[in-house]
């Protein structure tokens, strides 16, 4: 009896279930919807049928949809911006897309033709987003300065990391007259290969008392002599390759400089991996002029 | 609604959220669209936060996770800003969205892998389970349904995924279905019960409670 029951149902609903769905959604032809409804009028299991596919549909509907923390415009905004100036358009597909800052020198082609003034117009519209909106924090623990360091050398062709040591009075005196955090704490474009190799980089405010840290210099070499007249430490510059490079003469002249502290990230455990590059060789900015090469200054803070 | 119920089955759907006039919608999304082309990114930020939950929701639903579906949901705003001057603007900007953010999915031979558990999305870092404002009792059973749901959601075959969660969670109609996956419309009412007739097996205990609701 029970199997008789079951195989009517089977039979039910492979010729008619199609139609009962689409009934429930209202996407029925006029003939088909009249043939359904008086389907269901004389049979219960029709009824029933029906019944269920709109339980499913209301099970579905009543489910709260997930809220979500982070807002993605900066980050889209930023990287539309990149991919513009890159040239590489709307066929490149690269999945990291964090949020990343237009500021300062970053080897845009800014202000060389009108059409990069269009450019920079774009940017500061989408710097004051930027501004606006919010970030999700990088995760994962703060990688060995050494091991980031390399991999951002790696990754960014062209950095130029500025060694400084300091004692801790040196450095509170620097950080307290020199200093100033970065009007918006975004990871500067500059570093934009660097993240899209997969390094987790993460912008931060720069520390009074971290034995060491990593700093962003917007200003590029100017800032770093002018740092160097204020400190009076010991300074040497290593290039791209690892090897030393003269440092600058002396600054006389200070003021103060906005610096954005780099913090990188990876996964417990794991050394640094990069990806591999991208096939066009990587960001406009690192193709740019020697004197635009992005700086990170690896400040070292110890007793004498 | 049970079998002794005498009325007769309504066509309606269940009643979602209220979202305006969809015209007002759509001239707001013009007039952004219109601003972006001339260069305001302000205006596009705005058709980000309009769709950026709407987007990633719907992709985590259909992958499972909530990385791949910030990841996914972020490109596809992208490539949609930098196609925005071929949109021709017949079909609703979120469908337009939508397809470029499955074929970015597709295109990167993601699988599907649905891990739809609140541990897993919490994790993740994306969305929280919105609070409700209901008896004490209420969430634990809105929970136990909501994890029952999503546990039979990922049995589903890829396809009949996508078609529910286009249908029930994206509120779209077979044409706009056909339209983002491509696929006739008869594949699309085929999918979608198929699709229903699982879930009605997996859920009955569920579909018992909802018998008495109205709809």
């Amino acid at each position: 009896m029970n199997a008789n029951i079951e195989n009517r149902q089977a039979a039910l609903l492979e010729e008619w279930g199609e139609r009962l769905s689409a009934y429930v959604d209202n996407e029925l032809t006029e003939r088909e919807r009249t043939e359904v409804e008086a389907l269901i009028a004389s049979n219960p299991q029709a009824r029933r049928l029906a019944d269920d596919f709109r339980g499913v549909q209301t099970l579905c509907r009543s489910d709260e949809p997930p809220v979500f923390k982070n807002d993605l415009a900066s980050g889209v905004l930023a990287e539309a911006l990149r991919q513009q100036a890159n040239g590489s358009g709307a066929g490149e597909s690269n999945l990291e897309v964090r949020p990343l800052e237009p500021e300062g020198d970053f080897g845009l082609p800014f202000g060389k033709t009108s059409r990069g003034w269009m450019w920079a117009g774009v940017a500061a519209a989408a710097a004051l987003v930027i501004g606006i909106y919010g970030r999700e924090p990088a995760r994962g623990p703060i990688v060995p300065i050494d091991q980031g360091v390399a991999a951002m050398q790696q990754a960014v062709p062209g950095l130029q990391v500025v060694n400084l040591e300091a004692t801790p009075e040196q450095w509170r005196r620097v950080y307290q007259q020199q200093l100033k955090p970065a009007a918006r704490r975004e990871l500067p474009v500059a570093l934009a290969s660097a993240k899209r190799r997969g390094l987790k980089l993460e912008a931060g405010m720069p520390a009074r008392d971290a034995a060491e840290q990593l700093l962003y210099l917007p200003g590029g070499m100017k800032q770093v002599e002018n740092l160097r007249g204020a400190l009076d430490g010991t300074l040497h510059q290593v290039g791209p390759d690892g090897g030393a490079v003269a440092p600058p003469a002396p600054a006389a002249q200070s003021q103060l400089v906005p610096v954005t502290r780099i913090i990188i990230r990876g996964k417990p455990g794991q050394s640094v991996r990069l990806a591999a590059p991208a096939p066009n060789g990587g960001s406009p900015t690192i193709q740019s002029a020697p004197g635009d090469r992005p700086i990170v200054l690896r400040v070292r803070v110890r007793a004498r | 609604m049970t079998q002794n119920d005498p009325q007769p089955a309504s066509s309606q759907p269940p009643s979602r959220a209220p979202q305006g006039e969809p015209g007002d919608d759509r001239a707001i999304d013009d007039r952004l669209i219109d601003r972006s082309l001339a260069g305001d990114s302000a205006a596009y930020g705005d058709l980000v936060r309009r769709y950026q939950d709407r987007l990633r929701g719907s992709l985590l639903r259909v992958t499972g996770s909530a990385e791949e579906a910030e990841d996914v949901a972020q490109e596809a705003f992208v490539q949609a800003h930098l196609k925005l001057n071929t949109f021709q603007r017949s079909a609703r900007f979120y469908t337009w969205l939508y397809r470029i953010a499955f074929n970015l999915a597709v295109s990167k031979s993601r699988k599907w892998r649905p891990r739809l558990s609140l541990t897993v999305v919490e994790e993740a870092g994306g969305p929280e389970p919105a609070a409700s404002g209901e008896s004490p009792e209420a969430p634990l059973v809105e929970d136990e349904r909501s994890a029952l749901l999503h546990d039979a959601i990922k049995q589903l075959a890829d396809d009949h995924r996508q078609v529910l969660v286009l249908r029930e969670f994206e509120d779209m109609d077979y044409q706009q279905i056909s339209e983002v996956l491509e696929v006739p419309i008869g594949t699309v009412r085929s999918r979608l019960f198929r699709a229903r007739a699982q879930l009605r097996d997996l859920l009955s205990p569920l579909l018992g409670e909802h018998a008495g609701e109205p709809t």
